[in-house]
């Protein structure tokens, strides 16, 4: 009989729970014969394990019934005293955890960890799933992020640039809000909102100044001391930690109503303030006529005005660090307009090590960057990509870019990717997970897998549709990986080896593979690029740190 | 071994701490990887429920031991080698079924084919939504509901061999599938 066909004969009557000691002695030498067949026969058992529980979604279910039940009455025999001793020691454990003693703790410890398996199993599962195979959730966001400069908010709590109902507190810089209504608020920090709704805000404390457009009439601030209804204006409101609020209308008229001041016998419907006028409300005073200072309220031009400033400091900071002689590659996307960038592909400004590094643009729309004035590639689309060619070869390379990642797919999406991945080149990603990924070729997949290097999820860092800077170090002598953040390490590894990296052909943004089985998954990178960095050293955290500041 | 070896020593205080938590959440995780790898060893041939939860028991107990960030499937599996040898060893003759040399080859392979295969389960799901209906729903006749082969064959009057035959082959296209995600992961 054909080897091939007893084997499989043989593996599925296992699968099945079937197997004669007979026909298992006959397994196990075929499969002693030919390594083949016993790959063949643990891939098989694992997926079957696998499917099992997947299609049939019981299998953690089974497993707690089966550890609290585990508790139960002991059986005789040599498999249950093992059992005994298990729960012994459980029971041992918690015992120590409560001083106390007893079956009690031990029963508990065994339904501890029941629960702790369910609750596991139920956080995770809809996190393994793959974000493109979720059902459309409906949008929630009522808001978008227009612009910000220089923007520090409370612990790092960095909105996404669509913004959901919820509280913003941005301790200093400032924040431009463009509510899905057509009414705009310009914030400077240290100011804390609630976005309520389409056409309520709360002002906790703070400074905002709002724009509201025909058509958007009705949006309401409150403060603690009044609620504010705008009938098509524009005006400015501060909110203080004495529950004193101010009103000046800039333009056009709103309408004021004191909160909780008693009886508001002298206007119960409120105050209508017109063009130039102010008052403030307080809880000690009422509302009251007073005089108004525009000087340190948000404005567009305020904001125009700090982002000119620092679009011009990076400039600056691009031209000196251009300079760098361990620069292979620098790409800022600034030369000319669209047609350039195309026909006559990207200029590398490192040129201090003269090295002939080739780059062409196929497709990518030239968008705005961190700033408007700044140009950005996007790879939105699948045919989108940078190519490019780097000669050499590196003991240590910095990889860093300034990215804006708008959608996370559940599929890897490109940073910088070589054509191949054979040995000790380097794909440059994020990850399906989400997060910053370092992987290094080796000569088979297996050994590749030990050569990854992934940090925590980006999101988790800095929101989707936001700028971030991403950089990664790599380092042959003492075989480390870093990963950076928005400056700040996030992640490091040790490698079981290491050798200097190659690039070769390669790819920013996309990845151009040799398409053998046709199922890779798309892997452009759905966000923008305006920035790209390949240097010959592994930066210092330091100097990772700087890079971020001076283009943040 | 060195795991084994650990999993005999007495429990330490400092096992009570947090590393347990995030273990209880790599032992979900393993599963059914740990499952699968129980029934190779022993040929499918007995139950593995209670021995899977035995090896839970002490990965559980030995959190302690396990450093966050390594490889737990490497750390995972060793245990569970133990737990098949343990249990081996209490059979009589006329019950086991491979010889003890060979288990251990097995084990190396079955923890080596998929080390670093963290990812599987949504690889998979990748996989399968790619399948032609009639292989998904066979695979659902099989796993979902549990039909034995005879009985998949009666009902779509087809002969056990081919269905077996089937699954086999689709397995393996999963299986290729699989690793090419993952191999391409990197």
């Amino acid at each position: 009989m054909d080897r091939r066909k007893e084997f499989e004969r043989l593996l599925q009557s296992a699968l099945s729970g079937s197997l004669s000691r007979q026909d298992a002695l006959r397994a196990q030498e075929l499969m002693r014969a030919d390594r083949e067949f016993l790959e063949e026969w643990v891939d098989h058992f694992r997926l079957d394990s696998i499917l099992q529980e997947e299609l049939d979604g019981a299998a953690i279910v089974d497993l707690v019934d089966l550890v609290s039940s585990s508790g139960g009455p002991g059986e005789v025999g040599l498999r249950e005293r093992r059992g005994e001793d298990v729960r012994g020691g459980l029971a041992r454990q918690a015992a120590r955890a409560s001083q106390t003693s007893g079956l009690k703790w031990a029963l508990a410890g065994v339904c501890v960890l029941a629960a702790g398996l369910l609750l596991m199993f139920v956080w995770q599962s809809p996190r393994t799933r793959p974000v493109t195979k979720q059902l459309p959730v409906p949008d929630e966001t009522i808001a978008m992020i227009a612009q910000t400069s220089g923007d520090v908010w409370r612990e790092d709590n960095v909105p996404p640039m669509k913004l959901p109902p919820g509280r913003l507190q941005l301790d200093s810089g400032f924040a431009e809000i463009r509510v899905y209504n057509g009414v705009t608020l310009f914030l400077e920090g240290p100011v804390d909102l609630d976005l309520l709704s389409l056409d309520r805000a709360h002002l906790r404390e703070g400074k905002l100044r709002a724009s509201v457009p025909d058509g958007a009439e009705g949006f309401s601030v409150t403060t603690d001391s009044v609620r504010l209804v705008d009938r098509g204006t524009e005006f400015a409101i501060s909110s203080a930690a004495d529950g004193v609020s101010k009103i000046h209308v800039i333009d056009g008229l709103v309408d004021v109503f004191p909160k909780d001041v008693g009886n508001t016998s002298d206007n119960e419907f409120g105050k209508s303030l017109v063009e130039g006028e102010s008052v403030e409300v307080g809880p000690t005073f009422g509302l009251r006529e007073a005089s108004f200072d525009l000087f340190g309220f948000p404005s567009a031009s305020a904001i125009d005005e700090s982002v000119s400033a620092r679009y011009r400091r990076w400039q600056q900071w691009s031209e000196e660090f251009s300079r760098r002689s361990d620069l292979v590659v620098y790409f800022n996307f600034e030369e000319g307009d669209k047609q350039l960038l195309s026909r006559q592909g990207v200029t590398n400004l490192a040129t201090v090590q003269g090295l002939e590094v080739k780059a062409t643009v196929v497709g990518c729309e030239v968008v705005p960057g961190r700033w408007p004035q700044k140009q950005a590639l996007g790879f939105y689309n699948t045919t989108d990509r940078i190519r490019v060619r780097v000669p050499g070869r590196y003991p240590q390379l910095t990889f860093a870019c300034w990215v804006r990642v708008d959608e996370l797919r559940g599929v890897n999406q490109a940073l910088l990717l070589t054509d191949v991945f054979d040995s000790w080149r380097p794909h440059w990603q994020i990850a399906r997970q989400g997060d910053l990924k370092l992987g290094i070729g080796q000569s088979s997949v297996k050994l590749s897998r030990q050569m990854q290097t992934g940090s925590t999820p980006l999101v988790s860092l800095s929101p989707l549709g936001r700028w971030t800077h991403l950089a990664t170090t790599y380092d042959s002598q003492s075989k480390t990986v870093r990963h950076f953040v928005n400056g700040t390490q996030t992640a490091w590894n040790r490698l079981p080896r290491a050798e200097p990296l190659r690039i070769g052909a390669a790819e920013i943004g996309n990845w151009l593979r040799p398409r053998k089985t046709g199922d890779e998954p798309i892997r452009n990178l759905d966000g923008r690029i305006d920035e790209f960095v390949l240097l010959s050293t592994a930066l210092h955290p330091e100097e990772i740190q700087e890079i971020f500041e001076a283009g943040r | 071994m060195n795991n084994v070896e650990k999993a005999k020593q007495p429990l330490n205080d400092d096992e009570l701490n947090d590393p347990q938590s995030e273990v209880v959440g790599l032992i979900a995780k393993h599963q059914s990887r740990l499952r699968g790898f129980l029934r190779s060893l022993l040929a499918g041939n007995d139950d593995v429920d209670d021995l899977l939860q035995e090896v839970n028991m002490v990965l559980w107990k030995k959190a302690g031991d396990f450093e966050i960030g390594t490889d737990f499937w490497a750390w995972s599996s060793q245990v569970a080698r133990y737990k098949v040898l343990e249990r081996m060893r209490s059979y009589s003759r006329d019950r086991l079924v491979f010889d003890e040399s060979f288990v251990l080859e097995l084990a190396d392979a079955a923890t080596e084919r998929s080390i670093g295969f963290d990812d599987e389960r949504s690889a998979l799901r990748g996989c399968l939504e790619r399948l032609p209906t009639a292989q998904r729903t066979l695979l659902e006749m099989r796993y979902t509901q549990g039909m034995s082969v005879v009985r998949i064959a009666d009902e779509m009057s087809r002969p056990a061999g081919s269905i077996r035959q089937t699954l086999y082959r689709i397995r393996g296209l999963l299986l290729q599938c699989i690793e090419s995600k993952m191999g391409t992961q990197v």
